[in-house]
């Protein structure tokens, strides 16, 4: 139920446009319901009237019939050619007068539909933008991915037909009603009788559809996963001899995939014969009804003829409550699936401090503890991951006074990359405290932080986009024709001079286009180095307050960290800089390293200290030296 | 390299419909028995659609009007008459035995046509997929994973959906159309006549507001693979938009891609709407005329046709445009999916180019002599990157090539993994065309480390016995061992992620490394492997390549002298060309351009320390 009415509320402000095409829609199909009306007076008016020698039947007409007599002239035996022209004309008006409020009412839905659907689509948007880091960590991308834009489709195509269909056929129902209630009461009973039991077996349909249409998007899902995996690590399946057992592998899910399908059609092929069934008794029913009322002169030969078409009108809306029924299980599905992600909570950006010129730079963890949150599988049953496993931070202290340069180092797993997820306030510590300038970091607002800290990861994202839309990134402006990356308010000359630090001067030259060189799947693809030289480029234009390298330089040749670093000397000269890095030659030179092993401080000192400590960093030192020495012999 | 990538062509060709429809139908007619099922149940309940108001008419006509007639001549000579009820009862009957007839239909129809559709989507699938397995390296170089992935999903949706879903509209709304039309023209040929007129007229403007609406929505379809593409973008950068505090602009910039998406789409809907009215107007149009003539015709003297006749003219005059509105939605659907189609047959149909010769032979256990025999190799006609090459590789014998990117290294590793042929020249193995060979005998003997360190979704136990499904636990550890990756030792039950996104780039690469050793190869090959790794893994790893090394012929590439410092032979390759050959003493003492590289890269390595 609860689906529904987010379905219900994605109408948002256009509600009263559906309403209002909704009627428009009615109108059009009364409209068309007066159709056979004129067929009954050429039937009654002219032809038997003809046959009875001028002689007007006598028949209860309705308001709409006298209304069409009052219309039309007098009709009288020597004009009655004239008056089957007027009846044509009149049907005539009456069909275009019916195609363009339907028109109209069409073009009403599909305008607020597109405009419903593109504001949910923006708020969607806008809310994953705003969920917290975690949060989409526990999604996997193509998941998220298929529901931004295959749920939200399904979506639109439910409320931009099936909503003003639900409508207009309700007003068919209610008119066709109508129009036999006034002339047979019985007759119109008996045509109705069977609304009830087909409404309900509908709704037990419904509820099937829902359950079976889940299965099927969760069986499509897994499918679309094994083939995304197989594909991205295709060479690596190929370098193995191991095309036949992904074979298998596919083949097991696509077969999965086919049964559910064969399921979901099942069930349809158990719903439509009983509501067909229950129809086509109805219709019979009013058939016969209709014979025997006519035969005892109850009604008409006329009346009987549009009576019948209004009973079979009765019948369209229940024929088509299933297909409606359907659609609105799909729909409700993807929209589960859609408010799942709206429910999770926007990160809460709040701070005391929300604006701020500069930071000094002081940064200072006491006593800092974190884990990573458990997972909830599916299953409900709690996941340990990887990450959370190791990784944890347990009582970490260390000071940088502003301007100095910290140097982090340990292994894999250690709890480098945790100390800047925590630094950025991804997450929040368990406990202890992180001050920034003497300040509590959780008093600052976050996006004030993360634009006054500059971070370069391992692995950067880098947008396919141009290389120069890349590195203005940050400092993009906010329109522009389609203006998702746009780079004309940054100066040429402070970008060269970024990219110049950032080295990008030495490989753009080897590009096709230079700075216009698009990047990404499906334009050039950069080399490692070359990314993280591009993303150091990025943050360095943005000139944070504090410079975070999370192993930034790893992929670059040894030559052209040397040359960076002598470039970051300068620009973060009084700047505070914090730096992850496995290389002894990065990180020898900082004010103060410190040794990170299983989420604890084991070492802290400087360069000269550390040598003498004799521990993890000697060890590290000595492998490289010994490395060296192997290499010269 | 490669230059020319797959991408997308847009199939408007009216003559591409013909063959796309015969050979999707192929794929159905696998299944005879569910084809001739739809055909024969959904002309049924066509047969029963159209007999509806051919009942009302004969019932009114021959059931209710003569009863009526003979009551009232009866009243009118003052006698009493007692109706008879039998043919009401008739057709009633009749009735009910035509709707029971029909959902039997109905329950046939659906069930054949869902069946068609599911299977042939998962043939089609299990094609494309199969293919995709085999085919080479060449192909992947051009074609990205996103633009595969489309055609194993959507587009295969849509071109089930023609064959099961559309031939039924094709074959409901013919057998609709051709009932209707000769019951019209057998009862009344003038009233007929009028609704035969309609139809082209209602076809034609069909179509026409139907490939409007295709267009359009083609349009719409482009700009929603801009969306899809800036939503894959913005969640899998969203760390990048975070920590630049991008989030809002970002936002407010999506707005306008959907904004433009809206407009297209609104473009589309703006024909769809016009159609159903339009189709309808017309067939109003006929239904006034038969209005006109059918009544001329009532009062003419002697009568020319009957008030059930009229009733009936007019009833199929109304309903005409039901039928075109399906067989035009057929003809749409089937132009619609026309791109759709292409790119999935021409993935079927994409040549594999390296494939078992059809008297290949197995190798048995390899030795490991490689040697490369006037070998001729180009990615692009007219480009060879290698040229009469020349090399023998001893069985036993590791080779470190280094130079320069784009040289022809990485070219040399991958011809002796096959995953590209030489364009001309021979490449033995054992002193063996491997041509001739089986692929599959050649890969299970080899040991390949990729550059970036591909794992899949699983445990690291599946990962690493990934070549070998049924490797033990103590095999597992033994090859962990080998490459030194002991932590690893009581991790095997964990989960690693989507891609193994949980590990550091280390962890993956020992992972790969341990993967690659599980089968213990004859030909080991490492093709930039240790170049993003810390110096701690390097460490170990270097400790444990002396040992992988031992008893198997070994291919390194690598930038790091202390992977290739102690390998047999170093081969300096530029161009294409083998410029240096020797043991790093050997080139050290000889001076050149090893020499100058090796001094260079030791400058660097050590400059700082």
């Amino acid at each position: 139920m609860r689906n529904l009415y987010q379905l219900f509320m994605v109408l948002d402000r256009w509600k009263r446009h559906y309403v209002f095409a909704g009627l428009l829609l009615a109108i059009s199909s009364i409209i068309r319901m007066f159709e056979p009306k004129v067929l009954q007076i050429a039937v009654d008016g002219v032809v038997n009237f003809f046959h009875n020698g001028g002689q007007q039947i006598k028949t209860n007409t309705d308001a709409i019939a006298q209304l069409f007599y009052s219309i039309l002239p007098e009709i009288q035996l020597n004009n009655l050619g004239w008056i089957l022209i007027c009846i044509g004309i009149l049907f005539t008006v009456l069909a275009i007068l019916q195609a363009t409020t339907r028109f109209i009412a069409s073009i009403i839905t599909a305008n607020s539909t597109e405009q419903a659907v593109k504001k949910l689509r923006d708020r969607l948007f806008g809310h994953i933008q705003a969920l917290p880091l975690a949060q989409i960590d526990k999604t996997p991308t193509g998941e998220m991915i298929q529901r931004c834009t295959g749920d939200i489709d399904t979506i639109r195509k439910f409320i931009g037909t099936q909503i003003t269909e639900l409508i207009r056929l309700g007003a068919i129902f209610i008119g066709a009603f109508m129009m036999m209630w006034i002339v047979h009461i019985p007759y119109t009973l008996i045509s109705i009788s069977l609304v009830l039991p087909i409404v309900l077996t509908s709704y037990l349909f419904f509820k099937k559809e829902q359950k079976v249409w889940r299965e099927h998007e969760d069986e499509q899902d897994k499918l679309t996963a094994i083939i995304q995996e197989n594909l991205s690590g295709i060479r690596v399946v190929q370098a193995f001899a191991q095309e036949d057992s992904e074979i298998d592998r596919f083949t097991k899910q696509n077969m999965a995939k086919r049964d559910i399908g064969v399921r979901h059609i099942e069930l349809h092929m158990k719903f439509w014969p009983i509501s067909d069934f229950l129809v086509n008794i109805q219709i019979a029913l009013s058939l016969f009804a209709g014979a025997y009322f006519s035969l005892t002169q109850q009604i008409s030969i006329g009346e009987y003829a549009s009576f019948f078409t209004y009973s079979v009108m009765v019948t369209w809306p229940m024929r088509n409550l299933g297909r409606i029924v359907s659609q609105l299980g799909m729909a409700s599905v993807a929209m589960e699936r859609i408010q799942q992600i709206f429910d999770a909570p926007e990160e809460d950006y709040s701070g005391e401090i929300d604006s701020i010129a500069t930071l000094k730079g002081e940064i200072e963890f006491r006593n800092v503890s974190f884990q990573y949150p458990h997972q909830e599988k599916k299953e409900g049953k709690k996941e340990t991951t990887i990450l959370q496993r190791r990784a944890a931070l347990h009582n970490v202290s260390f000071k940088i006074a502003a301007g100095q340069t910290l140097a982090i180092m340990g292994g894999t797993g250690a709890g480098k990359s945790t100390i800047i997820v925590l630094l950025m306030r991804f997450y929040e510590p368990d406990s202890g405290q992180i001050l920034l300038d003497g300040q509590p970091l959780a008093n600052y607002n976050k996006s004030l932080i993360r634009s006054k800290i500059g971070v370069v990861h391992q692995k950067p994202f880098l947008f396919s986009t141009t290389i120069k839309d890349n590195i203005a990134y940050a400092k993009a402006t906010r329109n522009g024709s389609l203006g998702l990356h746009k780079s004309t308010e940054v100066e040429e000359t402070i970008l060269l001079e970024v990219a110049k630090d950032a080295t990008v001067t030495d490989f753009i030259g080897k590009m096709t286009d230079g700075y216009n060189t698009v990047v990404g799947e499906k334009g050039v693809t950069l080399s490692g180095g070359q990314k993280q030289r591009v993303a150091l480029a990025r943050t360095l234009l943005s000139d944070p307050d504090i410079l975070v390298l999370d192993d930034a330089t790893s992929a670059v040749d040894t030559e052209t960290e040397y040359n960076i670093q002598q470039a970051l000397n300068k620009r973060m000269h009084k700047k505070t800089s914090l730096v992850i890095a496995h290389r002894l030659t990065s990180v020898q030179q900082a004010d103060q390293i410190i040794v990170l092993d299983k989420g604890q401080v084991v070492e802290t000192g400087n360069h000269q200290e550390l040598l003498k400590a004799n521990g993890f960093y000697k060890s590290v030192y000595d492998i490289q030296v010994k490395i060296e020495d192997d290499i010269r012999n | 390299m490669a230059t020319h990538k797959l991408s997308d062509k847009e199939f408007n060709d009216q003559h591409a419909l013909g063959p796309f429809m015969k050979r999707i139908l192929g794929y159905a007619m696998q299944y005879p028995r569910w084809m001739f099922g739809i055909l024969f149940w959904v002309a049924l309940v066509a047969i029963a659609d159209a007999i509806y108001p051919l009942l009302m008419l004969e019932m009114i006509d021959k059931a209710v009007t003569p009863e009526l007639e003979a009551y009232k001549q009866a009243t009118d000579q003052g006698l009493s008459y007692t109706i008879d009820f039998y043919n009401i009862y008739f057709y009633t009957g009749i009735f009910v035995v035509i709707g029971i007839i029909q959902i039997i239909a109905v329950y046939f129809f659906l069930k054949y046509t869902g069946r068609i559709q599911e299977y042939v989507m998962y043939d089609l699938r299990k094609a494309m997929f199969n293919r995709l397995q085999r085919l080479s390296f060449s192909f992947y170089d051009r074609s990205t994973s996103g633009w595969l992935l489309t055609r194993l999903t959507s587009d295969t949706d849509r071109v089930a959906e023609v064959i099961s879903w559309g031939i039924l509209e094709a074959i409901w709304g013919s057998t609709m159309i051709t009932f209707c039309l000769s019951v019209l023209l057998i009862y009344n040929w003038q009233l007929g006549l009028i609704v035969t007129v309609s139809i082209p007229i209602m076809l034609v403007v069909s179509i026409k507001i139907r490939m409007l609406v295709l267009q359009y929505s083609r349009d719409a379809r482009k700009t929603n693979s801009d969306l899809t593409a800036t939503y894959s973008e913005h969640i899998n950068g969203i760390v990048v938009n975070k920590s630049t505090a991008q989030e809002e602009r970002v936002s407010q910039e999506f707005q306008a891609l959907s904004n433009r998406m809206r407009g297209a789409s609104f473009k589309a809907s703006y024909y769809t709407a016009m159609y159903i009215p339009v189709v309808i107007l017309i067939g109003s149009l006929a239904a006034a005329f038969v209005i006109y003539f059918g009544g001329k015709m009532a009062i003419a003297v002697p009568a020319g046709l009957t008030i059930g006749v009229l009733v009936a003219s007019f009833d199929y005059a109304m309903k005409i445009f039901i039928p075109i509105v399906d067989i035009s939605m057929f003809y749409a659907r089937a132009q619609g999916s026309l791109s759709a189609g292409e790119r999935i047959f021409s993935l079927i149909d994409e040549e594999i180019d390296i494939k078992d010769h059809e008297k290949a032979t197995a190798f048995h256990e390899i030795n490991g002599h490689i040697e490369f025999k006037q070998v001729q190799f180009e990615y692009v006609k007219g480009h060879p990157v290698l040229q009469d090459f020349n090399l023998n590789i001893k069985a036993g014998q590791s080779i470190a090539l280094v130079g320069a990117t784009g040289e022809g290294k990485s070219t040399i590793a991958n011809l002796v993994s096959r995953f590209y042929e030489p364009t001309a020249g021979q490449l033995l193995i054992d002193g063996k065309d491997y041509q001739l060979k089986t692929l599959q005998s050649l890969r299970s003997q080899m040991g390949i480390v990729l550059q970036t360190p591909h794992l899949f979704s699983g445990t690291i136990r599946d990962n690493i016995r990934y070549a070998k499904k049924d490797a033990s636990d103590a095999e597992i550890l033994k090859a962990l061992d080998l490459v030194g990756a002991v932590e690893f030792f009581d991790r095997l039950d964990e989960e690693i992620g989507e891609e193994g996104g949980q590990l550091s780039m280390g962890e993956k690469q020992l992972m790969s490394f341990a993967r690659a050793v599980l089968v213990n190869p004859r030909i080991f090959i490492m093709d930039e492997a240790t170049s993003s790794i810390d110096t701690l893994t390097e460490a170990k790893i270097q400790q444990s390549i002396q040992q992988l090394l031992k008893g198997r012929t070994s291919i390194i590439i690598a930038h790091r002298l202390s992977t290739i410092k102690n390998c047999d032979r170093i081969l300096v390759i530029q161009k294409g060309k083998i410029a240096e050959d020797g043991s790093h003493q050997e080139l050290i003492k000889k001076g050149g351009k090893y020499f100058e590289l090796y001094t260079k890269q030791l400058k660097k390595e050590t400059s700082h320390t």
